[in-house]
């Protein structure tokens, strides 16, 4: 078979070619043939590239085998799914030298996950950013095994990287320190609960409340004082906010549109009562500039009534879209900032079905 | 007063009588045209039916100082209209060769044109099986390397 006449042309041409095509369309490219694959994961048409806007995904954390862990995996990947054209993709994580690689964190292209180390016996793990489509990935610098149990892993839109418990905070910025982390104390007064960071800031929920009855309240640490030996987390209050935090049952928080909106999720009561029945799920706004609140949200009753049923339910995803997960359902209800509420079908593989996940922007961009 | 010629000549040593003006929408000719006045210049890798092509283009946009030509009154618009309509004229094969001619000559306008098109060409294909028909591609990936990159459209398992 006489070569294409497509693998002749000049690569200033190609170049040209490619750059103007979508991001998605890229990456069908890359699996035409070795020579496509070559010119689309070359440095100079990653750095003409890079600057394009990412594919806003949602990547789901692989489901956990407590049971079978030695079962055979062959194939580590992360499942991906694209809200704009409405379908399910898989991302092979076959490159990583690790075993049962645990996904948890993601920004600026790079997911952030957990690996066994392939030929070590003892439990510690790494910490590995990676870009599954450029098959690249650094390993962070070690840190405890304590860490990787109980640690939140935040990233920031500069991969700035936190890792998060309740007495404590790691920082790694690759820079302020070579590659060392730097440890804090922390002076937050309960768990926080689902911490999100933010340009310069992390924010999270702590319970403050009795045993009996929790009463959440917000927190932010602003991570410009973190040249101390400490993260200062403070208590954002607001006389005008009244009982908002009153009206939902087990809050979260998500990231939201841009870098100035916070969205906190959960369960409306239906009564101020001590273990009150929720009428639905409710997403509140807060914009961090001027500090007021408003609702997002609210999901339609008839979508509901599949979360009525199990207690527990998984909120993920921020930015323009959220999505919530329950027991046995077997798919993901997905709210849209501009297009509302509707069904996730096709997620399967997750046993009772209450999996997690994270925003994937996807890139074609290389890592530093 | 009557307008400088010059004389392309394809790799089939056909000669191709052009104005000076229409042929230096090429930067490469309008090079040689300074470096070598009064000669034919040979394009040995360009077919006729190639420059034949590349010189229809010129003409249309050849933009004429003394307001006489015909072609300076096409609008903008126009023009689009008329290239859109030059490149889907050509089959796939010639456009390649016209895309390598527009990159040869140095003809900006011309290239992207022809980029586009193929671009066009890309995007209209649903997967990578379709590019490779379309493009008459060999797939030489084993099916683990493809497998290694692909981006599966396929529900999780």
């Amino acid at each position: 078979m006489e070569s294409s006449p497509i693998n002749r042309l000049p690569t200033d041409s190609l170049h040209q070619i490619f750059s103007s095509l979508p991001l998605r369309q890229i990456i069908i490219c890359r699996s035409v043939c070795k020579f496509f694959n070559h010119l689309l994961t070359s440095q100079p048409f990653t750095e003409i590239i890079s600057a394009r806007a990412p594919l806003n995904l949602l990547a789901l954390r692989p489901p956990h085998h407590h049971r079978h862990r030695h079962a055979a995996n062959p194939q580590p990947c992360i499942n991906v799914y694209d809200p704009d054209e409405d379908r399910w993709l898989r991302f092979n994580l076959d490159f990583l030298p690790f075993r049962s690689p645990q996904p948890v964190a993601s920004s600026n292209g790079l997911i952030y996950l957990w690996g066994d180390s392939v030929n070590s016996v003892d439990s510690s793990k790494s910490l590995v950013a990676c870009n599954p489509l450029t098959r690249q990935f650094k390993v962070l610098p070690q840190l405890g095994s304590a860490w990787s149990r109980h640690g939140t892993v935040l990233v920031d839109s500069v991969n700035r990287v936190m890792v998060l418990t309740e007495l404590a905070a790691l920082y790694y910025s690759g820079a302020v320190v070579a590659n060392q982390w730097l440890k804090f104390s922390s002076n937050l007064p309960s768990k926080p609960r689902s911490p999100v960071l933010m340009s310069t800031s992390v924010f999270a929920l702590c319970d403050v409340g009795s045993p009996w009855r929790s009463q959440w309240k917000l927190f932010s640490c602003r991570l410009t004082s973190l040249a101390v030996t400490h993260t200062n987390w403070t208590c954002l209050e607001k006389h005008e906010w009244g009982d908002i935090f009153d009206i939902i049952k087990r809050p979260r928080l998500l990231r939201g549109e841009g870098e100035s909106k916070l969205l906190m999720i959960g369960g409306l009561k239906s009564t101020f009562s001590l273990n009150p029945a929720c009428s639905t799920i409710l997403i509140l706004r807060l914009c961090l500039e001027s500090l007021e609140w408003e609702e997002a949200g609210r999901m339609p009753l008839e979508m509901y009534r599949g979360f009525q049923e199990s207690s527990k339910f998984k909120v993920f995803g921020g930015g323009d879209r959220v999505y919530f997960s329950a027991k046995r359902m077997g798919k993901l209800a997905m709210w849209d900032c501009w297009e509302g509420w509707r069904w996730v079908d096709g997620v399967s593989g997750y046993g009772d079905g209450l999996c997690r996940g994270f925003v994937f922007e996807a890139k074609l961009t290389l890592m530093q | 007063m009557s307008k400088k010629m010059i004389v392309l000549k394809s790799s089939e040593g056909v000669s191709f009588v052009v104005e000076e003006a229409v042929a230096r929408q090429s930067k490469i000719i309008s090079f040689l045209v300074e470096e070598f006045p009064d000669r034919e210049l040979p394009l040995t890798n360009m077919t006729s039916e190639i420059l034949r092509k590349t010189i229809e283009y010129c003409k249309k946009h050849v933009v004429e100082d003394d307001g006489g030509g015909d072609s300076s009154s096409s609008s903008s618009g126009d023009l689009k209209e008329w290239d859109v309509k030059f490149v889907a004229e050509i089959d796939q094969p010639r456009l390649m060769d016209l895309l390598m001619a527009a990159n040869y000559l140095d003809i900006p306008s011309l290239l992207d044109v022809t980029c586009q098109k193929v671009a066009d060409t890309i995007a209209a294909c649903n997967d990578e099986k379709e590019i490779r028909a379309t493009f008459n591609i060999e797939n030489d990936f084993t099916e683990e390397e493809v497998e290694a990159i692909r981006m599966e459209n396929q529900y999780p398992i």
